[in-house]
């Protein structure tokens, strides 16, 4: 048994899917079995036909960009390296908890890597370490590996998912020796482990 | 190219390879471009567009999901940055003319051959609301169905059929009347 037949307004309406070809083939039949039982439908069709046709026609040959614009992108995509997502995810992540949880510290922004943290008493310390965190690291143990270290993130992560940590103020600057050995030594957390320029 | 194949693009771009991008440029750059230029007749303006919308994609690509055909994907994102840069300049629309009577024949597009005439179409075009231009170039310049453009628009499905059939059913009643002016000139 046919479906009920289509009214006119729907068949109006499918028409132009109809000559641009992107109906599904239930609509399609569909839609050619109203053509059958009504062969004035056909003007529609030649003039969604028509229009379509001339759009096309019409449309201006604009110059796009090209390869100048391909050349801007490669520079921006350059310029901005992205990290794999689910390292930039974890690591968002952990800093958010390293940075929270260390207190006196505030998040004011991640939309941008010149932005960071300030810290609530004034500037923030100088990054001694630059690390980047293993994809498979939890947030809670990157967190307590800055804790038992003294170290805060004060930068990070970056769009290569690179972060910089300095030493929280009460800390001497004889720490950083430990606190180096303990970044290297939490191989499992840590990937890689350089002095910040 | 093949769906599948600009799926793969996708996902060679979400694992970080930089030629997936190029690929995907070359794949969509020129219609993509002819779509947001149309919309805000500003070369500049669109290449500006056009470049933010690639970046888009490339930093999104992980996120995308195969629930959208990658072209929709991408023209989805260009069509809400054109959307933007509407409000951003508080752009009105010009006409909004819903029309009186039913679907035409061809008869004004029958004469329409002449590039002064394919002007008399631009000029219609560019008088229709931008939302009824977007879903009828999307069905005729980009042969989408009306779920992508749906999908692209971010509007029900019934919303693109009506719109389309309006922007036609205005495209032909501007002309008609377009041609009966030069005539009686």
């Amino acid at each position: 048994m046919n479906p009920a037949p289509f009214d006119k307004a729907k068949i109006a309406e499918l028409v132009p899917f109809w000559v641009n070809g992107s109906l599904t083939d239930e609509e399609a039949e569909a839609l050619a079995r109203e053509f059958e039982r009504d062969p004035a439908l056909h003007a529609q069709v030649q003039a969604a036909r028509q229009l379509r046709a001339l759009m096309r026609a019409s449309a201006l040959p604009e110059r796009s960009p090209g390869d100048f614009g391909l050349a801007r992108l490669r520079r921006a995509v350059a310029e901005k390296p992205r990290a794999p997502a689910s390292l930039r995810q974890s690591a968002a992540a952990a800093a958010v908890a390293a940075a929270v949880t260390a207190g006196g510290f505030t998040l004011v922004g991640w939309g941008s890597p010149d932005e960071g943290y300030t810290q609530a008493s004034g500037p923030q310390p100088a990054a001694v370490f630059t690390v980047s965190v293993r994809d498979a690291a939890s947030q809670a143990a990157f967190a307590d590996l800055l804790l038992a270290n003294a170290l805060t993130i004060v930068d990070g992560p970056s769009a290569l998912g690179f972060y910089r940590l300095a030493l929280v103020a009460e800390a001497a600057d004889s720490d950083i020796d430990a606190a180096r050995a303990a970044l290297e030594h939490a191989s499992d957390v840590v990937e890689l482990v350089e002095t910040a320029e | 190219m093949r769906e599948d194949a600009l799926v793969a693009v996708v996902r060679r771009m979400a694992g970080g390879d930089v030629s997936a991008l190029d690929t995907l440029y070359r794949q969509l750059e020129r219609p993509l471009f002819g779509f947001i230029h149309s919309k805000l007749n500003d070369p500049f303006a669109a290449a500006d567009i056009l470049h933010e919308v690639f970046l888009e994609v490339w930093r999104g690509a992980a996120g995308f999901q195969d629930r959208s055909r990658v072209r929709t994907w991408v023209y989805a994102i260009a069509w809400r940055k054109v959307v933007d840069e509407f409000r951003a300049r508080g752009r009105v629309t010009i006409q909004d003319e819903m029309p009186d009577r039913p679907d035409e024949g061809p008869s004004a597009l029958e004469l329409l051959q002449t590039a002064e005439e394919r002007d008399m179409l631009r000029d219609c075009l560019g008088g229709l609301k931008a939302d009824h231009r977007a879903a009828i170039e999307l069905t005729f310049l980009e042969d989408m169905s009306y779920r992508e453009v749906a999908e692209v628009i971010g509007v029900p499905e019934g919303t693109v059929k009506t719109r389309v059939f309006h922007a036609k059913a205005l495209l032909l009643r501007c002309l008609e009347a377009k041609m009966n002016r030069r005539a009686r000139a």
